[in-house]
């Protein structure tokens, strides 16, 4: 029987980490190491088990007082290399126990990784933990091959545009036929983290009666309880002030401290939340581009034979996008976006354009239910197929030519 | 420093929250949960929809067939009793509970989570078991080959002095890498252990052969190929097992070793290459430094805006 692969999603804040072939990552931990700080900038003289003192996960930030705390990955590139492959080594051991001579990996990059990124990891899955084979697959990708789980999706394509909102900052991704177009990536500066300070800074302003010290947490879970994107919103003012009693909801907790039991109502934030996404006015004052803007100008930068795969199938990942309704509501926008583009050019043919009638833009925007670990599990599925023993990077490819094995990638036949 | 950095559970943590949420908080979701373990072991948590209550639990271990003979069958029979069920095909055992009637959810879940340390350690503790009741003469020398090219044997033993004492049970592991470089470390980490062994008052007598001259005890059974990384023998001496906690604990250190050295193996390889990169940092700001520099006098300039040459 083959042994199952194992799938480690390495994330800027959090780590997925899993056996292949199952639904969820068994693990998801912050990305983070705590170790001894290094005497005078030297390293220790190591007897005994100086290797082993240091922590990863939830684990490191409980230790923080004692060790020094890091995060080796930077806006998803890795910067600390030792931490990072101290990282790996208790992922494998403490968490999913598993003897990584028997399993294969698939580890995961951000796009516009480094090929020498890629060679390092490399080295170091194949010299410390001597794995038989190794992938390494771009997030966006495998987010991609994960909206296929969805009901919607009726044919297997690798071309979209891919739209990851995580905690720090969205991304707005093309991708071609498997290809990352690196050029059209666009960067949105707003994500879950300041849709909970917007939520906090509602609840704040309206003199709700929350405890200031849990505040910022209460805000999260009303953020991910109760928010959803609204249609139109000046209408949905209208019809939260016409029948509060049906629309308000009540969120009630515990000082932590004196157990004085508290509620606070739950009004308009929860529309407002992830309205920033679509009016980033209302929270900040210097971006102020919406996001079916960004996903219009980013598809429009892309070359002309690929806009339409890219309408088509924009794909959404990360847990910013777990908003009810929030697909729906990107598609309305980035619909009326394209089509006024397109009417406004035919008219501009004049009788040309009643000559060739060009063909309407389909713009649909898949929904799926693995959305929030979209990446993760695109990796688990695709690691559970034959294919993927087929592409990955095996133990004799390394030894007969090196690290340099990582810059080549089998799916593609491309060299990087 | 705490231990805890430095052994493996164990138990599988993954089983043991997958099953907790079901037996203790409760939850009722279909699931197909697998994983792996160390030694060969997989694992299969099944809760089919429609019966949510019912956790089933398939099990593929490490050379079963001998564990069955060497006390694994009884371990199935008091530890697992009433749960053991048809396993599907690919697995060895299945075990299955139903959440609903369990009557000490607590106990059971640990049960199951530890079911890799409950069959394999199994002949560990029918031997010491043995040792304890003072019937260590009729055990059978056992071999488990528990992984490719390395086994676990399990022999009863005398003090030389008195013949027929049969006072200790000694466990001898064959340790084996693949890699040459893995080997290497192997054989010095586990010299360094026996040093380490020695030095300590309580701890079980602990000796390092190397792969070519394997211990006597087990000739009998045959050895490993010569050419392996070595053979750690233990001796378990009645004191070390005489407590139902003492015989627990040296079961799940000895059913780790291992997986303990694997990962102190591991460890060490990664400290050294921090090392190296650290090393390889300074050469790089050596080489940087060593740009050469021209031995004419230069004109240079004070921040007051006056020049002099610099001879």
């Amino acid at each position: 029987m083959q042994k199952p692969s194992v799938v480690i999603d390495n994330g800027t804040g959090y780590t997925k980490m899993g056996y292949a072939g199952n639904c969820e990552p068994q693990y998801i931990v912050p990305t983070v190491v705590a170790s001894r700080a290094l005497k005078g900038g030297q390293e220790a003289t190591v007897d005994g088990v100086d290797d082993l003192d240091f922590y990863i996960g939830n684990e490191a930030l409980a230790h923080a007082t004692t060790h020094q705390v890091n995060y080796p990955i930077r806006h998803g590139l890795i910067e600390n290399w030792d931490n990072m492959e101290r990282l790996w080594q208790r992922c494998l051991f403490k968490y999913l126990r598993c003897e990584p001579e028997e399993h294969h990996v698939l580890l995961t990059e951000p796009p516009l990784n480094t090929p020498e990124n890629r060679e390092l990891t490399a080295e170091i899955m194949f010299e410390t933990f001597n794995v038989p084979g190794l992938y390494i697959a771009v997030q966006a990708v495998l987010a991609l091959a994960a909206s296929w789980t969805s009901k919607n999706v009726k044919e297997r394509t690798l071309t979209g545009t891919v739209i990851d909102s995580g905690d720090g900052v969205t991304h707005v991704i093309p991708v071609a036929e498997g290809y990352v177009i690196g050029s059209c990536i666009k960067h949105i500066p707003l994500a879950g983290r300041d849709i909970t300070a917007f939520v906090h800074r509602l609840l704040r302003e309206r003199g709700e009666p929350v405890p200031a010290e849990d505040a910022l947490e209460v805000a999260k879970r009303i953020k991910e309880m109760h928010s959803y994107v609204c249609p139109d919103l000046a209408k949905e003012f209208a019809k939260y002030d016409s029948d509060p009693a049906k629309y308000f909801r009540t969120y009630e907790g515990q000082h932590k401290r004196t157990k004085q039991p508290w509620v606070a109502d739950v009004g308009y934030e929860r529309f407002l939340g992830p309205e920033i996404f679509f009016n980033p006015e209302i929270f900040s004052s210097d971006f102020l581009t919406p996001l079916p803007d960004v996903v219009d100008e980013s598809i429009v930068k892309c070359p002309i034979d690929t806009r339409r795969g890219l309408y088509k199938n924009i794909v959404l990942s990360g847990g910013s996008t777990m908003f009810k309704d929030f697909g729906r509501r990107l598609q309305r926008d980035v619909k009326k976006r394209v089509d006024a583009r397109l009417d406004a050019n035919v008219k501009r043919l004049g009788s040309l354009g009643k000559q060739a009638q060009p063909q309407k833009i389909d713009v649909s925007v898949i929904s799926h239910q693995m959305q929030r670990f979209a990446v993760w599990f695109g990796g688990s599925m695709l690691s559970s197929t034959g294919e993927f023993f087929r592409v990955c990077h095996t133990r004799a490819q390394y030894e007969e030519e090196g690290p340099r094995v990582a810059r080549h990638n089998a799916v593609f036949s491309a060299q990087m | 420093m705490a231990s805890q950095m430095l052994k493996l559970e164990p138990q599988s943590a993954i089983l043991e929250e997958a099953l907790g949420a079901r037996l203790i908080d409760g939850k009722r979701e279909p699931c197909e949960v697998s994983c792996a373990d160390f030694d060969d072991a997989l694992f299969k948590l099944v809760v089919l929809p429609g019966q949510e209550s019912v956790l089933t639990l398939h099990a593929k271990l490490p050379c079963y067939d001998t564990l069955l003979e060497h006390g694994g069958a009884r371990c199935l029979e008091t530890t697992f009793a009433g749960l053991v069920t048809q396993p599907e095909n690919g697995y060895d055992v299945a075990l299955s509970v139903n959440a609903d009637e369990c009557a000490a959810p607590t106990e059971t879940l640990r049960k199951l989570a530890r079911i890799k340390r409950h069959l394999v350690g199994a002949p560990f503790e029918a031997a010491f078991e043995a040792l304890v009741n003072g019937t260590a003469r009729d055990l059978p020398v056992a071999r488990l080959p528990w992984r490719r090219g390395e086994s676990a044997y399990i022999v009863a033993g005398n003090d030389p002095a008195s013949r027929d004492s049969w006072d200790r049970v000694t466990v001898i592991f064959a340790v084996d890498f693949r890699e040459e470089t893995d080997k290497a470390y192997a054989r010095v980490f586990l010299q360094q252990f026996q040093e380490r062994a020695r030095a300590l008052g309580g701890a079980p007598p602990c000796v390092f052969s190397e792969g070519s001259r394997p211990p006597r005890e087990i000739q009998s059974v045959g050895a490993e190929s010569p050419t392996i990384a070595g053979y750690v023998s233990f001796v378990i001496f009645r004191s070390h097992v005489a407590t139902p906690q003492k015989l627990e604990k040296t079961c799940d250190l000895l059913v780790g070793f291992r997986n303990y050295v694997h990962f102190h193996i591991k460890a060490a390889k990664t400290n050294m290459h921090m090392r190296m990169r650290r090393k390889v940092a300074s050469w790089i700001q050596v080489v940087n430094r060593a740009v050469l520099t021209s031995d004419k006098p230069r004109e240079m300039k004070t921040a007051g805006g006056k020049t002099f040459t610099r001879k």
